[in-house]
């Protein structure tokens, strides 16, 4: 079999399958939306059959990100072919598709995953079969070649902002009807392909004459173009059409599509749904003369973006909870338990809870700190109120100028993944004491997590609980422990405290009172809880006091007229945002402005 | 208004200069296949760009008419004409922010651009290619990462016509010449001077020894040139011309220096930190200052050449009190800094002191064509995958090797489970074969609380 390069004038097929990967939620500007994933797998086989027509297997595995939405529709259009949603079978991880409707998107089928969505982190299989696919041949007009009919594919890509697969195991397979003889069909190099010219030629177990392309480093957001051709003899004279058929798709559309079908879907994203083009199987040709459309594009809002600096690492747990905007009321009791963690305070009352400072104050106290420990000098209730809003007002600030230039998503899933992390290093401690120890050495990224309550109870409800160290700083009616004790958990003892030593004479342990696990965990919530209630009083009041004195943390909008552009005011000459210089990140000795 | 300019552009590079009596801005729009792409901005500033967003500029920066450029968006896309007006107007504001050099607006807090994880853009092309037009060098310093013979064949002044050609239809706005000493070739003025009548920004990597020749310099200026980046080495002479290995270098270099600050080229030094040096940095960045030196560029040693093998290189476990030395020195002196050379974040990480994200951008970014035409991954590192003039540059930009350093392929299986990956990349490759450091793997570290 031999090549041919693709003819300089291509004829272009149009294949309007569009596969589109959709989050059905509540249309929100598409920053709102979180979609990321690779496709560590990625196969596709074009079947040409007997009859002309056009049967497509998607073969497709999906890795979704941690930190990104789950993946539960995906959008299979059908704009310029017959087909019947009869015609369309497709799964997910082996089951089949729970339900294939109408669109209300595209014009095509829905696939919806209802209850098999590919969850944040986890990988999903999905395949579709589309069969009865018409109007995809034209005749060859490479001059070399008489009487022979042309198919041209361009399988399905994604939206480079979605899908993040670098490499990608890909292969591509192309089926010539039967009937073709091993010397009669011809192949395209691919075009955009990083794999070689041709990875494999043979014959099907029936007979027909395959080509196929294959390569590990491929990607799913970048456009590749195959082809091949045959004898038209193969398929009825009626099912290749006369008449060329193209849009120039090279002018429109994200994903590369090249026809107007392809301009709708690549917009899409503004509805918070990732872009997934299939099968379109026209290959771009610049020169083409344009093909005037009367059926308007999707609108995606305009974005502009620089490279920013990627995660921004070394917040505190507090910072990081600014930025995952976790209620004011749980940074106030996580700033209040790192200071009794570094015995800088002490409680000397519960509720409403009163702290004392205690001296000398241990050094390197953040001014987060130093504040909240001032706001609690003040006695008034109105007062206290306004220092703590004060010093939380400039927290903010803080983490906002802290998070200049950096990516906030990937920032606020890497700070997501420690909370994580820390808890299963909790949960997954192996005895009492270690789990004990590790909650205490993580108690400031676990109160991150949304469900620390509950989380708390089920960790310590059947077990004793080793008290930290501070735990009598925190509960003024427990003992000091003595001054020589070592480590930063303390033994359960008997039910009545002790100071007495036991073991080694040079580190004598203290014994604090027996507390059960479910007694420990309440009183580790009770602790949260009387801050707000104490403290902060009405939340939604103390928060929108903070709130009014500071910009959030920056959000790039997309919705149309709003764009986040504040013109004017903040930034300028100092800004420490990322420098959006293409030298600056060059390896040696780059020149440039 | 030519109505052929009212559509969607089409893929490829398009140049806008725009100059008044203050400045001069070179804007290039490439776009990709799918009608997304990049607005390079004097060659220094990267914005990406969606399609939408590829398309208002496109109409904004062909001065296409504002109602006739919304009549043509509103019956483009399915959106309200109100929508699609208001996005409009935030665009062009934003890029012309963007483009006015006076403007202090940051790209990000002020104009509201969102952010990229660094290394994330998937490119058709580097952003710049380094022409390394010549290998002969008037200068012999010890620790060059010149791996190549003085007397490299060298393309003729055609046939560099012919490599800058296509280089412009590849979509590379931006031209570096480098060598050895490109000054060393006659030509370079008019090699400047078709590349800057092409549209594509110019720059020069020179030791400077030429530019004290106010003619020559004038002739450079004249054809185009955009930037210039002049190597010095110390304050001392003894030094600078210790580690040049010539004696007329440092005063050749200084008038260079002098020359250049006077005219109207964007300028900055280089120097490379090794032992001979690092010990009087101070001096020599406060000697720079006094010059008039408004950015001054830092890097290690490249292990390539004779860097290799000079020995005279740092350990990344240094760079730090160097470089905040660096930063106390020339924002005292209100100088840019840019520190250049990419390391293992594990060992020295370039965010803690702020000085931005430096990874290998070796096909990628910037790519380098030797004398004869070879194309090499980056200035140092010598191995060819392909010929400018002689392959398609789809072979040349998906050869094995660029995929493997632009997907990092090869990185040490401690980095390609590091947390620091995206950012940091591995740390220079050459580094990483000469001198072998071991990574530290860096989990997800509970952050100090």
């Amino acid at each position: 079999m031999v090549s041919t390069k693709s003819p300089k004038r291509t004829i272009l097929v149009v294949l309007s399958i569009l596969l589109l990967l959709s989050i059905a939620l509540p249309a929100t500007p598409a920053q709102a939306q979180n979609y990321r994933f690779t496709l560590p797998q990625y196969e596709v086989e074009a079947y040409l059959e007997a009859d002309g027509s056009l049967t497509l297997y998607y073969y497709m595995v999906f890795q979704n990100d941690a930190s990104a939405s789950p993946i539960d529709f995906i959008d299979l259009a059908l704009p310029y072919a017959d087909y019947s949603l009869n015609n369309i079978e497709a799964t997910i991880d082996g089951q089949p598709m729970p339900e294939v409707n109408d669109s209300a998107y595209v014009n095509g089928a829905e696939l919806a995953l209802g209850d098999l969505e590919i969850q944040p982190g986890a990988q999903g299989v999905v395949t579709a079969w589309v069969q009865g696919i018409t109007n995809i041949l034209y005749p060859y007009d490479g001059g070399d070649l008489e009487n022979y009919a042309n198919f041209q594919f361009t399988p399905n890509f994604f939206d480079s902002n979605f899908e993040r697969s670098t490499n990608t195991e890909y292969r591509m397979t192309i089926i010539l009807p039967p009937g073709v003889g091993i010397d009669d069909g011809r192949y395209y190099t691919p075009v955009g392909w990083s794999g070689e010219e041709l990875s494999e030629a043979s014959t099907t177990s029936d007979g027909r004459v395959y080509y196929s392309w294959y390569t590990n480093n491929a990607d799913v957001h970048s456009e590749y173009e195959f082809g091949a051709a045959f004898p038209a003899t193969a398929v009825p004279e009626a099912a290749i059409s006369s008449q060329e058929i193209y849009e120039d798709y090279s002018d429109n559309g994200s994903s590369g599509a090249v026809s107007g079908i392809g301009q709708i879907f690549s917009f899409l994203g503004c509805l918070g749904m990732g872009l997934a083009v299939i099968g379109i199987s026209i290959a771009s040709n610049k020169k083409a003369k344009q093909k005037q459309t009367t059926r308007k594009l999707q609108y995606l809002p305009p974005k502009l973006s620089v490279d920013g600096k990627g995660i921004r690492r070394g917040l505190t747990a507090v910072e990081a909870g600014i930025l995952l905007e976790e209620p004011l009321d749980k940074i106030l009791s996580m700033i209040l338990f790192g200071l009794l963690k570094k015995e800088a305070v002490q409680v000397t009352k519960e509720d409403p809870l009163e702290i004392k400072t205690r001296e000398p104050l241990p050094e390197g106290l953040y001014e987060y700190e130093t504040d909240f420990i001032k706001g609690f000098e003040t006695t008034a209730k109105r007062d206290r109120r306004r220092d703590l809003q004060a010093m939380l007002v400039e927290l903010v600030k803080t983490v906002q100028e802290k998070m200049k230039g950096f990516s906030p998503d990937e920032t606020k899933a890497y700070y997501k993944d420690i909370v994580r992390r820390a808890w299963l290093a909790v949960e997954g401690a192996q005895t009492p004491e270690i789990k004990s120890a590790q909650f205490d050495h993580t108690l400031e990224w676990t109160m991150l997590d949304d469900d620390f309550n509950g989380r708390t109870e089920n960790t310590f409800h059947n077990q004793n609980v080793y008290v930290p160290r501070w735990w009598y700083l925190y509960r003024p009616s427990y003992a000091a422990p003595s001054a020589n004790v070592g480590g930063g958990v303390s033994s359960v003892g008997s039910s009545a405290p002790s100071s007495a030593a036991s073991g080694s004479s040079s580190k004598p342990s203290i014994t604090l009172p027996h507390l059960p696990g479910s007694d420990f965990a309440a009183n580790i919530i009770n602790g949260a809880t009387a801050v707000s209630a104490g403290v902060v009083g009405d939340l939604t009041g103390f928060t929108s006091a903070v709130t009014n004195r500071t910009n959030p943390i920056p959000v790039t909008r997309s919705s149309s007229g709003s764009s986040g552009f504040r013109g004017g005011g903040g930034g300028g000459s100092s800004c420490a945002c990322a420098c959006a210089c293409a030298g600056c990140a060059c390896a040696c000795a780059g020149g440039g402005r | 208004m030519e109505t052929n300019l009212l559509r969607l552009p089409e893929a490829g590079i398009y140049k806008y200069d725009i100059a008044d009596d203050n400045q001069r801005s070179r804007l290039h729009l490439r776009v990709d296949e799918g009608g997304s792409g990049l607005l390079l901005i004097n060659a220094s500033k990267i914005i990406y760009l969606n399609q939408t967003a590829m398309a208002m500029a496109y109409l904004y920066l062909n001065k296409i008419d504002k109602e006739e450029a919304l009549d043509f968006l509103t019956d483009l896309f399915d959106a309200p004409e109100e929508a699609l007006k208001a996005d409009y107007e935030i665009t062009i504001e934003k890029i012309d922010a963007l483009i006015d050099e006076n403007s202090n607006a940051c790209p990000i807090c002020d104009l509201g651009l969102s952010t990229n994880m660094p290394f994330s853009a998937k490119l058709s092309a580097p952003y710049r290619m380094d022409l390394a037009i010549t290998y002969r060098c008037n200068l012999d310093c010890a620790h060059c990462y010149n791996a190549r013979a003085r007397n490299y064949p060298e393309l003729s002044t055609a046939e560099w016509k012919k490599a800058i050609d296509k280089i412009w239809e590849i979509g590379i706005p931006h031209l570096v010449f480098t060598g050895g000493e490109p000054t060393l070739r006659d030509d370079l003025p008019e090699l400047i001077a078709y590349a800057d009548q092409k549209g594509m920004v110019t720059g020069i990597n020179t030791n400077g020894t030429r530019l004290g020749d106010q003619n020559f310099l004038d002739s450079l200026i004249a054809a185009g040139l955009d930037h210039v980046q002049i190597t010095f080495e110390s304050h001392l002479p003894d030094i600078h011309n210790g580690m040049v290995r010539r004696d007329f270098a440092w005063k050749k270099t200084l008038e260079g220096i002098r020359n250049v600050v006077k005219s109207k080229l964007y300028m900055m030094t280089n120097t490379t930190l090794l032992n001979n040096n690092a010990g009087h940095l101070r001096e020599t960045l406060q000697f720079l200052a006094d010059e008039g030196v408004p950015t001054v560029g830092l890097n290690a040693l490249i292990h390539s050449g004779k860097g290799a093998e000079v020995g005279t290189g740092l350990r990344e476990e240094e760079l730090p009190a160097l470089l905040s030395l660096a930063i106390e020195m020339t924002d005292k002196n209100h100088q840019r800094l840019i520190w250049y050379t990419p390391t293992q974040y594990c060992h020295f990480d370039p965010l803690l002191l702020d000085l931005g994200i430096k990874g290998c951008t070796a096909a990628y970014y910037n790519m380098c064509t030797e004398p004869n035409g070879d194309v090499i991954p980056c200035q140092s590192y010598y191995e060819p995958v392909g010929n400018i003039l002689r392959d398609e540059w789809s072979e040349i930009w998906n050869h094995p090797l660029c995929l493997d350093l632009r997907n990092r392929q090869s990185i040490p299986q401690a980095c390609k489970t590091c947390d620091f990956l995206q950012e940091c990349g591995g740390g220079c490759p050459l580094s990483r074969e000469h001198q072998d450091p071991q990574p530290i793997y860096r989990d997800l570290i509970i952050s100090r609380s």
